[in-house]
């Protein structure tokens, strides 16, 4: 109804276009930031403003930016009549070379760029959109820290949740923290838990506490740039990865750093279309490492011959040098190299030059980066010196990080390789996929001097001319660490010549792409704030919690058969309330009419699925869509009505029959029709209506169909699978086709076993045991024991409960449950 | 112009001294070349300059963090 204004008094509903003109005169004022002035400071700074830095880092008019009319709601009296457009922090996602992330950019033109409640809720907010949505999530940090103008005494004890969030992101998805400004006291530990931390040279500084407060608590005279500017993060710290020399380069090394990287843990890192061939052999490569192991040389050369195209992307470059931790590709796909340097401390390892490489090989094995060593190393640093700084402490991180990496590890021995030096950079005992060792290769638990000294010192002191006899047992020793014998043993997997390293190591990450690594199960991680625990889902595969789903009525048993089948939507609530009671989490529902008839209404459905979440608020509900002679647009329609919590999705076409070997004759058999186009549909509408897709499978590539699926995004995990066991026409019903059903399936997939007729139970007992979830019901069975039929459904999800229990599976309902299958 | 001095990183000896005081040098020429675990470790120039003061002799140990050379940096 449209308002005419007769009272004379100012319009309270003005046209479109006029609120429309509002909304623009606000927008252009929020992208004007601070001000002229405050920007034309930023800029004689050698800064860019926020904005600028968000155009060169998305793709030109893909960023989309979110909660820009969000500004500070303090009663502060320090706070009236302050302006703070987009309080303070750009807030929003675009693609960064055709690849989605979110971003927060700080801009200092707003009150120095300061947290404000207001912009910290919008980063809390956008932090879990990136979490949820399992995108990278950037940081452009250019900020004086809290606004100490809003914050006020102990609201304080409620503050910090950023961090723990960050937490919680990081090992999920990329976390890139570029510091271009100052990031000073608690901010700073933004950068200190991401992954990746560029500073801009003269304008980057970050510290705990920033220079005024070091005066104050301990008299420390000393400048921004001496107590946390780049060099010292890049070169002394090693808080900081990379100093940059302005706010472009800055941008340019995030989008190269993450292109190396997949958008979340559980997908691929990407592979870029090789133009250098796999087996290039380079010359160079002969005479670059010096026959004489006491002889310096320059590795990140070696990295370059044997990477594609030449291009190494080193990491932390200026600090820890006796480690070289660099990202390349091998033949298009993403490598972490980490190779001893002796042109610096001779390769010696020590406490940084472990941290360092413990810290990347976490980083390579989050995002499913295959590592590469290239040993050339004499051990760990020795002396007093060291072990009083706690070498052995920081040397455990090492061998722990790289120990614990599950992704490939190629181990390439150049030549020493002594001491624990050879177990921290993966030798064969720690989970090498491949070792190969060039002829100069020496491996031995100490170089050939020091084995002399220790073990021949009696004789040499003993003998007549000594240094002769030290020369006889030096070569004598230099014998027994020769690479043919590590070979004569096959503790390497093949002596190479130089030239091959490239093809090699190439081969071997081919074979070992498969590489899939089974661990016992811990509660977490006990590695100092580097990866997250296994993540959720890979927690529920091993988990001792069972769903029980309860399959009620089916459609094509009737009451003739079995009496207790429901058909009323007061049968199927009382019968829902039954097995609930008895312990089961989910219903699959197949709606029939009052007469027992199929029912494919959407009213139907939702009229049943009413009345049983009257009786039993709390079960999870999962409607079918497999039903013959129907169109997919009737068996979606019910879904798209209600919105169930899951909904069935049948993965293939097969012949569906039943045998009679009395009869010598099928009972009976049709063609159960489910095209790959048809199943793409009902999956792009349950995506779209937020119902997670239960793929029920009859056979193996029913399951295998899910690959192409998840390649082309209709698919994300968690994934939930049912294999329905016993079919003539699909997979026999055995447990040791169960397990390879499992297997085919994607790592940490939810599964369930159905089993048809009386092999039901034993199938089962099965699924129990391998970990998966089970389903029973009169749809499937009506049997509790053979001639003793279920007086409901009740009576059949006691016994299924009554096995879990006895399997050792704990039962779980409602909020657990929902867990337990990933539902949020 | 500053001074910059050149510690030692580890614990060990000298083996060779590549400079003499006076010389000119561009960053990331070999200054000395120290020897410990076996193995020689060169020391590079963090800047160019000018060799200014030699605080070692060839064969003498040395600890980390030692200060070896002093360049006047340009």
């Amino acid at each position: 109804m449209s308002d005419e204004n007769k009272t004379g008094m100012p319009d309270l509903y003005p046209p479109m276009e006029e609120m429309i003109a509002e909304l623009e005169k606000r927008r252009e004022k929020i992208r004007a930031m601070g001000g002229p002035e405050a920007v034309e400071k930023q800029h004689s700074r050698n800064k860019l403003t926020a904005r600028e830095r968000i155009d060169l880092l998305f793709d030109p008019g893909t960023f989309t930016e979110v909660m820009m009319h969000g500004h500070h709601q303090s009663t502060n009296p320090m706070m009236q009549g302050r302006e703070t457009p987009a309080d303070g922090v750009i807030t929003g996602f675009g693609e960064i070379n055709g690849r989605l992330a979110c971003c927060g950019a700080y801009d200092f033109t707003v009150m120095a760029g300061s947290m404000g409640m207001i912009g910290e809720m919008k980063m809390t907010r956008l932090r879990q959109w990136a979490l949820a949505r399992r995108v990278p999530f950037v940081w452009l940090l250019d900020s004086a820290g809290a606004r100490v103008q809003e914050a006020t005494g102990s609201q304080f004890a409620g503050s910090g949740g950023l961090f723990y969030e960050e937490v919680q992101m990081s090992g999920v998805i990329p976390l890139v923290a570029a510091v271009m400004g100052p990031c000073s006291a608690g901010t700073a530990y933004i950068p200190g838990l991401s992954d990746f931390v560029p500073m801009v040279k003269g304008n980057a500084s970050m510290a705990l506490a920033g220079i005024h407060l070091v005066r104050a608590a301990t008299g420390e005279e000393i400048t921004e740039e001496e107590l946390g500017g780049s060099r010292v993060h890049t070169q002394i710290s090693g808080c900081a990865d990379i100093e940059v020399k302005d706010d472009r380069e800055c941008i340019d090394i995030i989008k190269k750093y993450l292109s190396f990287f997949p958008l979340h843990c559980e997908d691929e890192p990407p592979r870029v279309e090789p133009t250098d061939a796999p087996d290039r052999a380079e010359d160079e490569l002969v005479g670059i490492v010096p026959t004489n192991p006491r002889k310096p040389f320059d590795v990140r050369r070696v990295i370059e011959l044997i990477a594609d195209d030449g291009e190494v992307f080193e990491i932390k470059p200026k600090w820890a040098r006796a480690i070289v931790c660099a990202l390349a590709r091998m033949d298009g796909y993403p490598v972490g190299f980490i190779a001893s340097q002796p042109k610096a401390k001779g390769a010696v390892l020590d406490n940084d030059s472990s941290d360092k490489a413990a810290r990347f090989i976490s980083l390579c094995d989050a995002f499913n980066i295959p590592l590469v060593f290239l040993q050339d190393v004499p051990g760990f640093m020795v002396g007093k010196a060291v072990e009083h700084a706690g070498i052995i402490r920081h040397g455990a991180k090492f061998i722990f990080a790289m120990s614990d990496a599950t992704v490939p590890k190629i181990t390439v021995v150049l030549r020493k390789a002594y001491g624990a030096g050879y177990f921290a950079m993966c030798g064969r005992e720690f989970g090498a996929d491949a070792v190969f060792a060039w002829p100069t290769a020496e491996i031995s638990v100490m170089g050939p001097e020091g084995a002399v000294n220790i073990m021949g010192r009696r004789m040499i002191e003993a003998a007549d001319d000594k240094e002769a006899m030290r020369s006889m047992m030096l070569a004598e020793f230099k014998k027994m660490i020769d690479v043919y014998i590590a070979g004569g043993w096959s503790f390497v997997d093949d002596v190479i010549d130089p030239r091959e390293t490239r093809s090699k190591i190439i081969r071997a990450l081919h074979l070992a792409r498969t590489k899939r690594v089974e661990r016992p199960r811990k509660k977490a991680r006990r590695f100092p704030g580097i990866k997250l625990d296994e993540d959720g889902i890979m927690r529920k595969a091993f988990s001792d919690d069972v769903v029980i789903t309860c399959a009620m009525s089916g459609v094509i048993a009737g009451r003739n058969q079995c009496p207790a089948i429901p058909y009323t939507v007061e049968e199927y609530a009382e019968e829902a309330r039954r097995a609930f009671e008895a312990g089961a989490a989910v219903l699959h529902i197949h709606a029939r009419n009052d007469d027992g008839s199929p029912s494919y209404s959407p009213d139907r459905y939702a009229a049943i699925a009413d009345g049983i979440r009257a009786k039993v608020p709390d079960i999870i509900l999962n409607f079918s869509t497999g039903a013959i002679q129907i169109t997919k647009e009737e068996k979606i329609a019910p879904v798209i009505h209600y919105k169930p919590d899951i909904a069935a999705l049948n993965m293939g076409t097969m012949n569906y029959a039943k045998y009679s070997s009395k009869r010598k004759d099928f009972v009976f058999e049709f063609q159960f029709i489910n095209p790959i186009f048809e199943i793409s549909f009902l999956l792009t509408k349950m995506k779209e209506n937020g119902v997670r897709a239960e793929m029920e499978c009859f056979d193996s590539g029913h399951v295998s169909t899910v690959y192409p699926l998840i390649d082309q995004g209709l698919l994300e995990p968690p994934f939930q699978f049912s294999f329905i066991m016993g079919v003539v026409g699909g997979m026999d019903a055995s447990i040791e086709t169960m397990a390879q059903m499992k297997r085919l399936a994607p790592e940490g997939s939810i599964w369930e076993v159905i089993g048809i007729s009386h092999e039901q139970w034993r199938l089962l007992a099965g699924a129990l045991a391998l970990g998966g979830n089970i389903r029973v019901g009169l749809e499937d069975h009506f049997y509790t024991e053979p001639g003793v039929m279920a007086s409901s459904n009740g009576d059949l999800v006691a016994k299924a409960a009554r096995m879990a229990g006895d399997a050792g599976r704990k039962i779980v309902q409602g909020a657990e449950a929902r867990s337990a299958l990933g539902l949020t | 112009m500053t001074d910059e001095e050149i510690r030692s990183e580890v614990t060990g000896s000298v083996w060779k001294i590549q400079v003499k005081e006076g010389d000119t040098v561009d960053e990331e020429d070999e200054l000395l070349i120290l020897e410990s675990m076996k193995m020689e470790i060169p020391v590079e120039a963090p800047v160019d300059g000018v060799v200014k003061k030699i605080l070692v002799q060839e064969g003498e140990q040395i600890a980390t963090d030692q200060v070896l050379v002093i360049i006047e940096s340009n």
